[in-house]
């Protein structure tokens, strides 16, 4: 679920390079806040590889395949570091596999950056809200699976909102594009019980891991 | 000795003859059980585009753009790739320079130039990473990821105090 290049218009391209520019400032700023970001490069850096090589695995969901996209892991595990590290892992994609492209990294970082941000929040609301028993498992799938439900509800707005006047069969390419969102949506329960499983894993084995940039500030 | 009659027979037994042999050479028609084939050809230089995901999955239905070195703005065609993704098109071999296809669907696509001379169109292109490079590839960022995980991981060593 990348954009490639020349599919939207260069506006629209170099809007959202300056908007996900400043959305990157601001997360890079508010890890610099915390104070303790090089406690939490290592986890960065593994889920920054992770978040990489997803994109090689495609899972086929007929009538075409998908591929994970783990913005919603990443903002619950990262908070806010989850936006340079994905912004990390969007360019290597598109260097070394093509995967998106270099005008459309501003865009591809707002479609899965911001619903990771939006993770994030929903996360430590939901952790600290919730009864103990249950409450980081509840936490772990709603903000895995609302972080893809974001994404893949931004990829269809951005996509039929700048479909080309001038294409031959306006209304196949829409179809195109909402069959494509629609087999992305099995995703959300996907995403959201891996979420759910591995804070649950976590928890059990290295619960430290599970303390964010938030916590620290604390 | 060859009667009236039967001299008049041979030669209307030959025109007739003669008026199908030609009738068949010039219109072609088959005899009835014969299996015939009409197989005409023209030589064209066209170009064949074969759509695919990088997963290997053809890009059914794919829109297809083509536009002319002499003119990059204006559509010089517009089609529709079949359901294996593919799509043939002959360019204008006097329209001399880089060609460019622009294939999309869903979102997803690329634009791909494509040489054309006066008399040919140079090479096959496209294809992309083997499965081979991509695991290299992916095995040697990963690494560099699991590298500065473990740098940063690592706690700072106390140099040794000799006595």
């Amino acid at each position: 679920m990348h954009i490639p290049d020349g599919v939207i218009p260069a506006t629209v391209a170099v809007g959202s390079y300056v908007v996900a520019g400043a959305i990157t400032a601001y997360a890079v700023n508010n890890v610099n806040k915390a104070g303790n970001a090089q406690e939490q490069v290592p986890k960065a850096a593994l889920l920054t590889a992770a978040f990489f090589v997803t994109s090689l695995i495609h899972i086929p969901i007929p009538p075409t395949s998908v591929h994970l996209l783990l913005s919603g892991l990443m903002g619950a595990l990262l908070g806010y570091f989850a936006m340079p590290a994905i912004l990390v892992g969007l360019i290597l994609q598109a260097i070394m596999f093509g995967h998106g492209g270099l005008t459309t990294i501003g865009v591809n970082a707002l479609i899965l950056g911001v619903p990771a941000l939006m993770s994030h929040h929903l996360f430590e609301l939901l952790k600290n809200r919730l009864p103990e028993k249950n409450g980081l498992t509840i936490a772990g799938f709603v903000a895995g699976g609302s972080g893809i439900g974001f994404s893949v509800l931004l990829f269809f707005a951005i996509l039929i909102g700048t479909i080309p006047a001038d294409m031959l069969d306006v209304d196949l390419e829409r179809q195109a594009i909402t069959a494509l969102t629609i087999a992305h949506l099995p995703l959300i329960l996907v995403e959201g019980v891996a979420t759910a499983m591995l804070v649950n894993y976590l928890k059990r084995v290295k619960p430290e891991l599970l303390k964010g940039l938030s916590d620290a500030r604390a | 000795m060859i009667s009236w009659r039967q001299s008049s027979t041979i030669w209307v037994l030959a025109t007739v003859l003669t008026t199908a042999l030609v009738w068949f050479l010039t219109e072609n028609v088959p005899f009835a059980g014969a299996h015939g084939t009409a197989i005409d050809y023209s030589l064209a230089v066209t170009v064949d585009i074969q759509a695919a995901y990088d997963s290997g999955e053809p890009m059914s239905e794919a829109q297809v753009t083509v536009y002319a070195p002499s003119d990059p703005e204006t559509p010089f065609l517009q089609g529709i790739a079949d359901e294996n993704g593919r799509f043939i098109f002959e360019p204008d071999t006097n329209d001399v320079g880089l060609w460019s296809v622009s294939v999309r669907t869903a979102g997803h696509g690329e634009i791909i130039n494509i040489p054309v001379s006066q008399d040919e169109i140079s090479g096959a292109g496209g294809g992309g990473l083997s499965n081979l490079q991509r695991m290299v590839i992916a095995a040697a960022v990963i690494w560099g990821f699991v590298g500065t995980a473990l740098y940063y991981q690592a706690k700072p060593v106390k140099p040794k105090n000799d006595e």
